[in-house]
């Protein structure tokens, strides 16, 4: 039946390629957005207009300063990607009913589902770095060269962190029949609840607790305090618990996937709609 | 990878008792608890190499126990091994060893090309990367998808989306092979050529355990069949030794209009009757009725019938197609 002898990969290599070529492949497969007439109107145009909207209106009224709102906003733009597009990754699954004949294969687990996120992670940076570079084109956006490495870190650290986010939002989705609701929701309360346009301590006590376990609050703290010329010393602190808080939502995603895997051999909900 | 096979004498597909139940609710606001037994006690082995047929109508169990053997649900009770390995206690080796094929058009990632689809999963199967485009394009060529790889799944006809299932299914060569209906809803050569192929796999020693609801393909591809009717087993054996359980029987079928309802009724008491099936064409009534004895049959039926206005009644030879009616209508 077969003239080609089936050899079976070495596991590490395996567990790697699940995780690289894996995770871009799915990500072709089920991010809506990827065609460059699709992506560039969601990901790049519309999340730059929500920044111009913000700066102006804060010019406007004189209530926030270009860097409070250039930061806030470009860092937050990477949600696009970090919520829509890594629920899409992962939720997506459900429209195709394909979780059956993935979860038929021996695959492991952890590479098959983190792999997913680094194709939105390098999407979440992309809109971010953009929204940034337009800012400093049209904005007179001017952080001090030296802060530049700085705050490319504080990106990175904060899209992934909202990668994570995004990953147990597309676990939800797996299970729940309206997840892109609930990934609209999340969008626009995070654009109030974490400090991109309105200061933290104005909101009432509840809300901040909300916002301390939410990604993108503390690395926006700590992209204002860089961009403002802080040294990276103070903005530490930010950036450790924003890691903290997004490797927490990974794991948290991940065992929702395994606990939904679980429970769907358990009742039969695979692929059911 | 095809090197696995169970201790001699174990059977390579091992179901003892298999019981599954679904619970479910209906209503919104009263909820209603419902319990229903898809599977309810099977007991089935399939040999090595043995190319097995589950035959039943739909709703009888036949996608519960394959999604059980394929670890995909749990037993509610009972003991299922392949290979000699418990689907509950080793998901993952069982895994490694199994391929599963489902019918439908679902079940694929549209807007990839078919080559896509199959690279995902040929690393989700851990076939070494090196030998991947070779094994690829081989199982593209057997399903008769050889060219058309680079399409993307959106434009795939049904048959051709049924093939790239197949061609999943078999990337990393399994020794067990599960096809769920892999038939249905592909045209009838389309449905030919499905049918070679898994005709092909057994010829080459594959263990195949095959649903379908389609009596002719479960004759004309397996070596043996068990019936199946709401989650129990009710006939098994070679498809001669089913057609054997029939041929003494008498089947006689009428066209009619307007027959009552407590005629039918009054025709399922007699004695001999074994199963009544009714089809409308057009205004008349075709009813088949399967009878154990059949030299005073035609007689008592026109007596029951008098006052029907009869087009037509005639005896003729049962066919496996009736030994199957009966088998699932019974009871
Ligand atoms: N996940 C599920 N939840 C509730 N009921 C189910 C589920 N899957 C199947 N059933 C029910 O179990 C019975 C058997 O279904 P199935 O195994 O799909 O039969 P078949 O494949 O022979 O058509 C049917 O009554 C079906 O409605
Ligand atoms: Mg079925």
């Amino acid at each position: 039946m077969s003239a080609v002898t089936v050899q079976r990969a070495n596991r590490t290599g395996n567990f790697w390629r699940i995780f690289f070529v894996g995770g871009l492949i799915s990500y072709r497969a089920l991010f809506y957005w990827i065609t460059p007439w699709q992506y560039i109107p969601t990901m790049l145009a519309a999340p730059l207009f929500q920044i111009l909207f913000f700066v102006y209106l804060g010019r406007a009224t004189g209530v926030g300063s270009t860097t409070f709102f250039v930061v806030g906003n470009s860092i937050q733009i990477c949600s696009m990607s970090g919520i829509y597009g890594m629920t899409m990754a992962l939720a997506n699954e459900r429209q195709f009913q394909t979780l059956s004949p993935i979860l038929a294969t021996p695959a492991n687990r952890i590479a098959l589902f983190l792999g997913r996120g680094l194709p939105v992670l390098v999407s979440g940076l992309q809109t971010t770095a953009f929204g940034f570079l337009v800012s400093a084109l049209i904005l007179n956006f001017r952080p001090s060269p030296k802060a530049l490495p700085e705050l490319a870190l504080t990106v990175l650290v904060s899209t992934a962190s909202c990668t994570g986010f995004g990953m147990a939002l597309g676990s939800l989705g797996l299970r729940a029949r309206d997840i892109w609701l609930t990934a609209n929701i999340a969008y626009f309360a995070m654009l109030l609840l974490c400090g991109v346009e309105v200061p933290l301590h104005q909101l009432p006590g509840v809300l901040q607790v909300v916002a301390h376990v939410l990604p993108l609050t503390h690395g926006i703290a700590a992209g204002r305090l860089l961009a403002s010329g802080h040294h990276l010393g103070a903005a530490w602190p930010y950036i450790w618990e924003e890691l903290g808080i997004g490797v927490a939502w990974a794991v948290i995603a991940f065992l929702l996937f395994r606990y939904f895997e679980r429970e769907g051999r358990r009742t039969g909900s695979f692929d059911r709609l | 990878m095809s090197t696995a096979r169970p201790l001699s004498g174990e059977p390579a597909i091992d179901v003892a008792d298999l019981r599954r139940t679904y619970r479910t609710t209906t209503g919104t606001l009263r909820r209603h608890r419902l319990e229903i037994e898809a599977v309810r006690g099977v007991t089935l082995r399939v040999e090595p190499g043995e190319l097995f047929g589950l035959l039943g109508p739909n709703g009888a169990g036949k996608t519960t126990i394959i999604r059980v053997l394929c670890t995909l649900l749990l037993p509610t009770s009972g003991q299922v091994r392949v290979l000699g390995m418990d689907v509950v206690e080793r998901p993952r080796d069982v895994r490694r060893q199994i391929g599963y094929v489902f019918g439908g058009d679902r079940g694929l990632y549209d807007r990839l090309s078919a080559l896509d689809n199959l690279r995902y999963f040929a690393d989700l199967y851990a076939l070494e990367p090196r030998m991947q485009r070779k094994r690829i394009n081989e199982v593209l060529d057997l399903v008769g998808l050889q060219g058309r790889g680079t399409e993307r799944v959106e434009g795939f006809s049904r048959g051709m989306r049924q093939r790239l299932h197949l061609a999943r299914g078999l990337l990393h060569d399994p020794p067990v092979l599960f096809f769920d209906e892999p038939t249905i809803g592909v045209d009838p050569v389309g449905a030919r050529e499905v049918r070679q192929v898994v005709a092909d796999l057994a010829r080459a020693g594959k263990t195949i355990l095959l649903t379908t609801h389609y009596m002719f393909e479960a004759d004309s591809l397996c070596d043996r069949i068990a019936v199946i009717a709401q989650g129990q087993i009710v006939a098994e054996g070679t498809p001669q030794q089913l057609k054997a359980g029939v041929t003494a029987r008498t089947v006689v079928e009428i066209e009619a209009y307007g027959v009552p309802e407590q005629t039918v009724a009054r025709i399922r008491e007699l004695p001999e009757v074994e199963a009544v099936t009714i089809e409308v064409r057009d205004q008349a009534q075709l009813l088949t009725v399967q009878a154990s004895e059949g030299s005073q049959l035609t007689g008592r039926l026109l007596q029951l019938l008098e006052g029907v206005r009869v087009e037509r009644i005639a005896a003729r030879e049962p066919t496996l197609e009736d030994a199957y009616v009966a088998l699932v209508t019974a009871g």
